[in-house]
């Protein structure tokens, strides 16, 4: 019995330490880069516009499919649904429930794990086992500012731009849907969608993919960092960074959605 | 920032751990400068270690480290900048950024800096290629070219911003041997030039050796020790 309460204690003690090391890093890089007077804008540009360019721009197709079939999904099961129960005008709520809140922020996270998160643990990792990071130093370059900052600020963007791109391209999938199964006007699905979609739906959706980018890129530089002298520990890092960025990824949206859903619960007097 | 010079380079009661090993066990010694010095390390010290700590300053659990007479055991990398900028670090193998052409590697440390302008760099670029002529690739990338070029890059790179001290890990190794004078040309250039002032390199090859060290330093694990010339050196080890 207390061998298992030791192992939770154990496992949890290591996660709330591995959490820590993570903030740090992400603090040291942001503090490096805005307190460095040799960083050049010019350079650390050229750096975040190409992260932005692997992780935001290649990853669209991929996001567009992904986008239309998990909105047209959504939209038929809704709508097969609400038929039964005669509110198919509130299927814009559904969408906006399902799709913005959980489904675009989480699916978009996870394929930007897929891509890039494995891409950048890879890299770093074999970054250190080249004694790049070394030689960086070494030229007087701070591998916070010059590797993990744009890293973490292209991959936010990315996050946030890619999650905004899938729930734009959801929703229109979900209308095509909602039209050609029910015959429902655009006005109609439009202001179901803007009656549902509030402020703090925007709040939710910044926050979460916000918090999911900065996840998964400070998790991959971590891990990619990791890497000491040997080129096998570059496919181990990587499956770690995967496997603690889903993790870390899904506990975070989870207790966000139930945070939100404690407020609101409150708000209407239920508790 | 301006490059601080070098007056003075020493360690009092140094402690350098690798992993959880202990390389170096509280050590003193003052480096001898103005000196072209060949560093001899003992089976019992990580030489890549040592190294590493010297140039990085990392590694180091306990004691004092100095530059002229600030200890920068306690510098950030920051305040510890104008003395990293007038050094020099030629690796042994790896270390060239491997997304980068030849020349965007030489030039990295130069335009990240603002030492000079584009155009200045890649005059001043022209007079180091010709020492190991890889004008003719300085366009590829390291894994595009053999290992000779890169090995010449990685010593291009440890000249090329005209540092005061510079510290070379086997400067022949991958490099082939009819480039060798060129090497040495390019440090006797760099002296005459007034730059380098300090070298302190290790070395397999004794050919090499005798054609550049002017000293020694054997690397124990509690003990460093200079002699002047070979036959003590010998003895020493």
């Amino acid at each position: 019995m207390f061998a298992l309460v030791d192992r939770i204690g154990h496992q949890v003690a290591q996660n709330l330490n591995y959490t820590y090391e993570l903030f740090l890093l992400s603090y040291l890089s942001f503090r490096s880069t805005l307190t460095s007077e040799f960083q050049g804008w010019r350079t650390l540009f050229g750096v975040i516009s190409a992260q932005i360019y692997f992780t935001g721009w290649q990853a669209m197709p991929l996001i567009s499919f992904l986008a239309f079939g998990s909105g047209a999904l959504v939209a038929l099961q809704a709508i097969m649904q609400m038929t039964f129960l005669g509110g198919v005008n509130y299927v814009g709520t559904f969408m906006v429930m399902v799709v913005v809140r959980e489904l675009g922020p989480l699916l978009t996270a996870l394929i930007v794990i897929a891509r890039s998160g494995t891409a950048v643990a890879s890299e770093l990792g074999s970054m250190k086992v080249n004694k790049e990071v070394d030689a960086l130093k070494a030229m007087g370059i701070n591998p916070l500012s010059y590797i993990i900052f744009p890293r973490l600020l292209g991959g936010i963007i990315s996050v946030i731009c890619l999650a905004f791109y899938f729930i734009m391209f959801a929703t229109f999938s979900g209308f095509l849907v909602c039209r050609f199964v029910k015959g429902l006007p655009f006005d109609l699905y439009f202001s179901s969608l803007s009656q549902a979609a509030g402020m703090s739906d925007f709040f939710i959706f910044f926050i979460k993919n916000f918090m999911s980018g900065l996840i998964i890129f400070s998790v991959s530089c971590y891990q990619g960092l990791q890497v000491d002298k040997s080129p096998h520990e570059i496919p181990q890092v990587t499956t770690k960074a995967v496997v603690k960025s889903t993790v870390y990824v899904l506990m975070f949206n989870m207790l966000l959605t139930l945070y939100f859903y404690f407020e609101y619960i409150t708000t209407m007097g239920m508790i | 920032m301006s490059k601080k010079p070098i007056k003075r380079l020493a360690f009092e009661n140094l402690t350098i751990e690798f992993g959880d090993k202990k390389i170096v066990d509280n050590c003193s010694f003052e480096f001898p400068l103005n000196r072209k010095i060949r560093m001899l390390f003992n089976n019992d010290v990580n030489k890549y270690a040592v190294l590493h700590a010297f140039t990085q300053v990392e590694g180091i659990t306990q004691g004092k480290y100095f530059f002229n007479e600030d200890d920068v055991t306690q510098f950030s990398f920051e305040e510890f900048m104008s003395y990293r900028l007038n050094m020099g670090i030629g690796f042994s193998t790896r270390g060239l950024l491997h997304n980068r052409s030849l020349q965007e590697n030489l030039l990295l440390p130069l335009m990240y800096h603002k030492m000079m302008s584009m155009d200045e760099a890649l005059e001043h670029l022209k007079k180091f290629y010709e020492y190991f002529d890889i004008s003719s690739v300085k366009d590829r990338r390291p894994a595009e070219v053999g290992p000779n070029m890169q090995k010449a890059t990685l010593l291009i790179r440890a000249f090329i911003h005209e540092p005061e001290i510079v510290f070379l890990d086997n400067p022949e190794m991958l490099l082939s041997k009819g480039l060798y004078a060129n090497l040495l040309q390019l440090i006797d250039d760099q002296v005459e030039k007034g730059n380098l002032k300090h070298l302190f390199f290790s070395t397999e090859d004794e050919d090499l050796s005798d054609c550049i060290a002017d000293g020694f330093i054997i690397v124990k694990k509690n003990k460093f020790e200079f002699v002047e010339n070979k036959k003590q050196m010998r003895l020493a080890v």
